[in-house]
């Protein structure tokens, strides 16, 4: 009897778990094969270690790596929670080899950045590292608030000071006089650089030449952290529009002579992957060069910028950038020409929505996942085409895909039919997107996409 | 081979079913069934059905039935598990129990109480089943399998929208599920053989089938095995005859009977040889009896068909403002042809479809209502009148379904975000298929305007409305 029991029992099981077995195998497998690799690195010999490339960083008198550690797109296990044993292991790794920027925030992962980040770098000595953190201006409304949040952030750290910390988010002027002039908070900030928990001041920057212009005018700054990428760069002879305003941003303030932090030197990931015809020509260039250290190379070949930051969500990216960073030779002004058009056919992709997937934006009181709409336009739906070109005799396999794609990674009621263009949202955004815009044209789509494909009519 | 042969026409039937109810397959089986056929006065099958019966008696409840290979599964279980255990020995027909179970069911439907019959119609219970049991645990496997596909750039597959039918439904369906797995893995057949009104019609007629299984006695040696195997307690083993009134033609006594004593085969040849049975035991019907039944069963369900209206409208009284499915005339008339086999549930694209709990009064749960919480009805969509078996839903060319009117929307000021938040709104007016709503300019703002006649009820409106409780809420007509 009993060995019959054991047959019904092992029937259920491979009956109805076959297939969830051999997922979650597949998956469990690839992460443990990241780990090992980690684990089988850290005992290597560390002599043998070429470490990645630092520049002098003149406020501090201090080598800073090339590349900083963002940490605002830790890898993840399911749902939002971060991978802490794989992050570890991965700061570790970018550690080892000499990364000693790390840059985190107040909002990044709801809160859990700053908390992992000072878990994890809590075993080194405090004066190998530079910890970075900002203040959100935007969750302020009294000094008592930033008094409080900046508490908050050095007891999550686990520290007692922060190297680099910065005025988060300067893009409107009416904010910044009313959080940091009207409630005192600069002079507030001021006040803990001059006890030694701030040792240098700063600001990250997404507004345009103007604020730019008058903040560095008028305030003294240790440092400014900018946007600097080969898509949104200007040169001397094209004036600043849209998103194209980064190279006035850049020229501003190495004529100040401050020294520049870059974020988003890959535009989120987007410039990891270009189109066809852009990557044939740069492979051909250096075909040993990933498409994204084009980026990174692009961002720290400016002569003020000490350190370029990424949010690297996984190893391959550590790998490359950290590769890309070690023995670094900047791009001749040739290569960068190249790199800002490679095909010669810049503009091409204008379609794609210049969202980075911050998730500043977030949450949308009406439930629209905002960067899940973008990324998903920009992965699947601008090959779909345009929504009045779409019809059931023309439905392409790139238009269900793009179908396909929105329902398995957007639950209903995050899709785009549910903006009611209220339009919170658009301050919130460093991008300056016209989100609500973009959510029209993304529902459009999709309804032109589900009429096209027929799905139920018979 | 008969019993082969049955065996892989129920199992190659049921994959099939299933895989409908389950989205695999476009174009769903269930216009064979018994009842949803009758429902639909599709005389075709049902002709074709009654002829198939009286000639090789209940196939249908061999390979057509749901339900019925359903049971045959379970009792396939049993065997691999508990062989020792099947004792089964032959048994008197109840044939007040069948008889009047039959009888209350068409009493019922006759005082429009239609949910009597839909209790008991083995397709819609196995329907239920699916629906509600199944359907979420496939749809999971699924999902993840077409997670570790899509990561790995093997194929695109679409995921299932995995949603909630309710406590109720679930419980409701988990009720049957557990009763006749109980019943089929200690009785057989049982519930084919003495409560299903599908197999007590169809056994009627089965009774004087052409062909029927039966025993030589010149070749029995009475070894018994195939009266103790029969899940249907039908087989008589000491009198040489099996009852085919409830014989279900599982065709396992055939392939069991170790002298080949058992033939399918012309009734005639065996019944000259018929031991006399003691009068009360012969509990036969006489071909009057057969005739009547027969007649009287047909007379009723076209009489109830013809009437269409209910006599007890207190207890089946449909919720004025639930919404139906596009495609059926009137409320009544759907509720009277829905069997809540819940067919259109599973397939409906935009989950909008949901099982009835109190909408369509006491009676009418698991029976189709549109839910605009969850979806809307869509307007480039006519699944469900197209997959209805029982016509409770008429079939509608996509055209047809675009101008049928199911319901009307009504706006509430008071809940509205344009006057409440004072938010810029207007998603109504967006997303309305038929431009029946239109943004009017009152004093200073901009407000949602129903033009009546232009509503069809789809619910888009109500679904995309940001408000809670909802601005726009549509009433069943």
């Amino acid at each position: 009897m009993t060995k019959k029991m054991d047959r019904r029992a092992a029937l259920k099981i491979m009956g109805a778990g076959a297939l969830g077995v051999v997922g979650l195998a597949a998956g469990i497998a690839n992460r443990e094969k990241l780990i090992a690799f980690l684990d089988h690195d850290k005992e290597q010999n560390q002599a043998n270690v070429t470490p990645i490339d630092t520049l002098l960083y003149k406020p501090a008198n201090k080598q800073l790596s090339r590349l900083g550690f963002g940490c605002m797109r830790f890898p993840t296990k399911s749902g939002d929670a971060i991978d802490t044993e794989l992050t570890e292991k991965m700061i570790d790794y970018a550690y080892r080899r000499g990364v000693n920027y790390f840059d985190t925030a107040y909002i990044y992962h709801g809160g859990k950045s700053e908390t992992v980040i000072g878990q994890i770098l809590k075993k080194y000595p405090r004066e190998s590292f530079f910890l970075v953190d900002k203040m959100p201006a935007y969750m302020v409304s009294s000094l008592a608030d930033a008094k409080r949040i900046f508490q908050e952030q050095l007891d999550r750290c686990q520290t007692t000071y922060f190297d680099n910390y910065l005025l988060h988010y300067l893009h409107d002027r009416e904010e910044f006089d009313r959080v940091y002039i009207k409630q005192g908070v600069l002079d507030y900030l001021r006040s803990e650089r001059a006890a030694g928990r701030i040792k240098h001041l700063g600001f990250s920057y997404h507004g345009n030449q103007g604020l730019l212009d008058y903040l560095v005018d008028n305030f003294p700054w240790e440092f400014v952290m900018i946007q600097l990428n080969y898509q949104d760069w200007n040169e001397p002879e094209e004036p600043p529009h849209d998103a194209r305003i980064e190279g006035s941003l850049y020229r501003k303030l190495e004529a100040k002579g401050l020294p520049v932090f870059v974020m988003e030197p890959v535009k989120g990931g987007r410039l990891a992957k270009l189109s066809e015809e852009d990557t044939r020509v740069l492979k051909s260039h250096e075909p040993q060069r990933s498409i994204a250290s084009w980026a990174i190379r692009f961002a720290a070949s400016h002569q003020n910028v000490v350190t370029v930051l990424s949010g690297m969500s996984d190893l391959n990216q550590v790998v490359d950038n950290i590769n890309t960073m070690t023995d670094f030779k900047p791009l001749t002004e040739a290569e960068q020409k190249l790199v800002q058009n490679p095909a010669g056919n810049a503009g091409e992709n204008d379609k794609l929505i210049n969202c980075t997937n911050c998730k500043y934006c977030m949450p949308c009181p009406y439930g629209v996942d905002i960067p899940g709409n973008f990324q998903l336009f920009n992965k699947y739906g601008v090959a779909a085409g345009e929504a009045e070109e779409i019809t059931a005799a023309s439905f392409s396999k790139e238009a269900k895909a793009f179908l396909i794609q929105y329902k398995n990674n957007l639950p209903k009621a995050a899709w785009a039919d549910h903006c009611i263009r209220c339009g919170k949202c658009l301050s919130k955004c460093p991008q300056h997107l016209p989100i609500p815009q973009h959510m029209r044209k993304i529902d459009t789509l999709v309804a032109a996409v589900k009429k096209a494909d027929g799905r139920g009519t018979i | 081979m008969l019993f082969r042969l049955r065996v892989t026409l129920a199992l190659a039937f049921i994959v099939a079913l299933t895989a409908s109810f389950l989205g695999l397959l476009a174009r769903p089986l269930a216009w064979v069934e018994f009842l949803p056929a009758v429902l639909a006065v599709n005389l075709l099958v049902v002709g074709v059905l009654v002829i198939l019966t009286a000639i090789l008696g209940r196939a249908y409840c061999a390979v057509l039935c749901p339900l019925g290979i359903f049971q045959d599964i379970v009792f396939w279980f049993k065997k691999r598990l508990r062989q020792k255990h099947i004792k089964f020995s032959y048994k008197k027909e109840a044939v007040r129990l069948r008889y009047g179970i039959l009888a209350v069911l068409l009493v019922a439907w006759v005082l429009g109480l239609y949910f009597l019959p839909a209790l008991l119609d083995p397709y819609s219970i196995y329907g239920r089943m699916v629906t509600n049991l199944l359907a979420p645990l496939w749809q999971q496997v699924f999902n993840q399998a077409a997670t570790i596909t899509n990561s790995h750039a093997w194929g695109l597959w679409e995921k299932y929208d995995i949603v909630f039918q309710g406590t109720l439904a679930i419980v409701v369906a988990l009720g049957y599920f557990m009763l006749i797995t109980i019943l089929a893995w200690r009785y057989g057949r049982h519930y084919c053989q003495t409560i299903c009104p599908v197999g007590t019609m169809l056994g009627t007629i089965s009774r004087f089938s052409l062909l029927r299984l039966n025993i030589d006695d010149k070749k029995c040696v009475g070894c018994g095995l195939c009266e103790r195997h029969c899940r249907s307690s039908c087989v008589d083993v000491k009198n040489h005859r099996i009852d085919n009134s409830r014989c279900v033609l599982c065709m396992e006594c055939l392939a069991d009977c170790p002298v080949k004593a058992i033939s399918y085969s012309h009734a005639v040849t065996t019944q000259t040889k018929i031991k006399t049975v003691p009068a009360e035991q012969s509990i036969e019907l006489s071909r009057r009896a057969f005739l009547l039944t027969a007649g009287a069963a047909l007379g009723t369900m076209a009489a109830g068909l013809a009437r269409g209206k209910s006599d007890l409208s207190v207890l089946a009284a449909p919720a004025e403002k639930a919404v139906i499915p596009p495609g059926s005339s009137n409320k009544q008339q759907f509720l009277q042809k829905c069997t809540a086999c819940q067919l259109c549930i599973s397939k409906c694209p935009e989950q909008v479809l949901k099982p009835a709990t109190t909408e369509y009064g006491l009676f009418g749960k698991g029976k189709p209502v549109l839910d605009y919480r969850r979806g809307y009805c869509n307007f480039y969509c006519n699944t469900c009148s197209s997959v209805c078996p029982t016509g409770a839903i008429g079939s509608l060319a996509l055209q047809a379904k675009q101008t049928v009117k199911i319901g009307v929307a009504n706006y509430d000021m008071h809940s509205c975000l344009i006057l409440k938040e004072g938010v810029f709104c207007g998603n109504c007016a967006l997303h309305c298929p038929t431009e029946a709503i239109t943004m009017e300019q009152m004093g200073d703002l901009h407000l949602p305007h129903v033009n009546e006649t232009k509503c069809i009820g789809c619910g888009s409106c109500e679904y995309h409305c940001p408000a809670t409780p909802k601005a726009m809420r549509v009433e069943g007509k």
